[in-house]
C-alpha cells in the first residue's frame, strides 16, 4: 500500500465565525459584515474554506442573495 | 398579522420633501390597511453595487411594519407602479404577531420607537458639491464655512466607515480565498 500523494493544505479557520462571536450579527442589511464571506468576485466562500457550521452558513448565504437582490452586494464582478 | 419589512430603493435625485411624502403615503396606507408602522428608516443616498435602472446610486429606505398579507400584495403592487422606486424586496419578519399585544408593548416604548420615524423628515446634510462650492469664496466661508463643513463630515462618515470596513473585510477574504486563483486560471 503506497500512501496516497500528500495533499496541499491551505491554512483556515476552521471555526465557525458566527458560533465564535455572537455579537456578529448576521442580516442582509449588513453588506460589510457579510463582504468577508465573498470573493473579490463576488461568489460565496464556500464552507470548507470559511469553515463556517452548516446552520449559519444556510443563513449566510440567504442573507448575501438577499443584500444582492437589493443592491448591497454585487451578483458579479467584471473584470477590470 | 405578519411582520414584514421591506427595502425600498429610491430615485436618488428626489428632493427630500418628496421622499417625506413618499413615506408619509405608504405609512398611512399601512394604517389604513389595518396594520401598524413600528419604523421607518431612511439610510440616505448609497451607492448601489450593480445599475439599477442604468443608475450607480440610489436612496434606500426602510419600512418596519405589521400587517395582514392582503397589504403586502397591496403596497408591493404600487411600489411597482411607482416611478420613484428603482427597486424594493420585502421580508417576512414574523409569521403570528397578535396586533393587540404589539401595540401594547411599543405603547410602553413609545419614545424609543417613534423616534426614529421622526429623523426620516429631517432633510439630509445637503449634497457634497454645493457644500465645497460654498466653501473657497471666503467671505461666503466666514458666514456659512463651519455649518456646511460640519454637514459634509457628517455626510462622508458612513461612506467612510464602509470603505474602512471593505479594506478590513478584503484581507480575510483574500486569505479564505487563497485556493480560488488557481481554480479560476485553470477555468478561464
Amino acid at each position: 500500500m503506497s500512501k496516497p500523494p500528500k495533499k496541499r493544505s491551505f491554512p483556515r479557520s476552521k471555526v465557525c465565525r458566527f458560533c465564535a462571536d455572537s455579537s456578529l450579527r448576521m442580516d442582509y442589511k449588513e453588506p460589510n459584515i457579510l463582504r468577508i464571506f465573498i470573493t473579490e468576485r463576488g461568489k460565496i466562500i464556500p464552507r470548507r474554506i470559511s469553515g463556517n457550521c452548516a446552520k449559519h452558513q444556510r443563513q449566510l448565504t440567504t442573507a448575501i442573495k438577499r443584500a444582492r437582490n437589493i443592491a448591497l452586494l454585487p451578483f458579479t464582478v467584471p473584470r477590470r | 398579522m405578519r411582520r414584514y419589512e421591506s427595502v425600498v430603493i429610491l430615485d436618488p435625485d428626489l428632493p427630500d420633501d418628496e421622499i417625506v411624502d413618499f413615506t408619509d403615503q405608504y405609512s398611512s396606507l399601512i394604517k389604513t390597511g389595518g396594520g401598524e408602522v413600528i419604523k421607518i428608516e431612511d439610510w440616505g443616498p448609497k451607492k448601489l453595487a450593480y445599475l439599477v435602472k442604468k443608475r450607480d446610486k440610489g436612496r434606500y429606505i426602510l419600512f418596519d411594519y405589521v400587517g395582514m398579507p392582503t397589504l403586502i400584495s397591496e403596497i408591493e403592487r404600487r411600489f411597482k407602479i411607482s416611478d420613484a422606486v428603482l427597486k424594493f424586496l420585502s421580508v417576512k419578519l414574523d409569521e403570528d404577531v397578535d396586533l393587540e399585544a404589539f401595540k401594547a408593548a411599543t405603547e410602553e416604548a413609545k419614545p424609543e420607537t417613534q423616534a426614529p420615524t421622526e429623523p426620516v423628515s429631517l432633510p439630509e446634510p445637503a449634497p457634497e458639491e454645493p457644500a465645497e462650492a460654498a466653501a473657497p469664496p471666503e467671505a461666503a466661508a466666514e458666514e456659512t464655512g463651519q455649518q456646511p463643513e460640519e454637514q459634509v463630515a457628517t455626510a462622508n462618515e458612513p461612506v467612510g466607515q464602509a470603505e474602512e470596513a471593505i479594506a478590513e473585510s478584503k484581507e480575510p477574504a483574500e486569505q479564505l480565498s487563497a485556493a480560488e486563483p488557481q481554480k479560476e486560471g485553470e477555468q478561464s
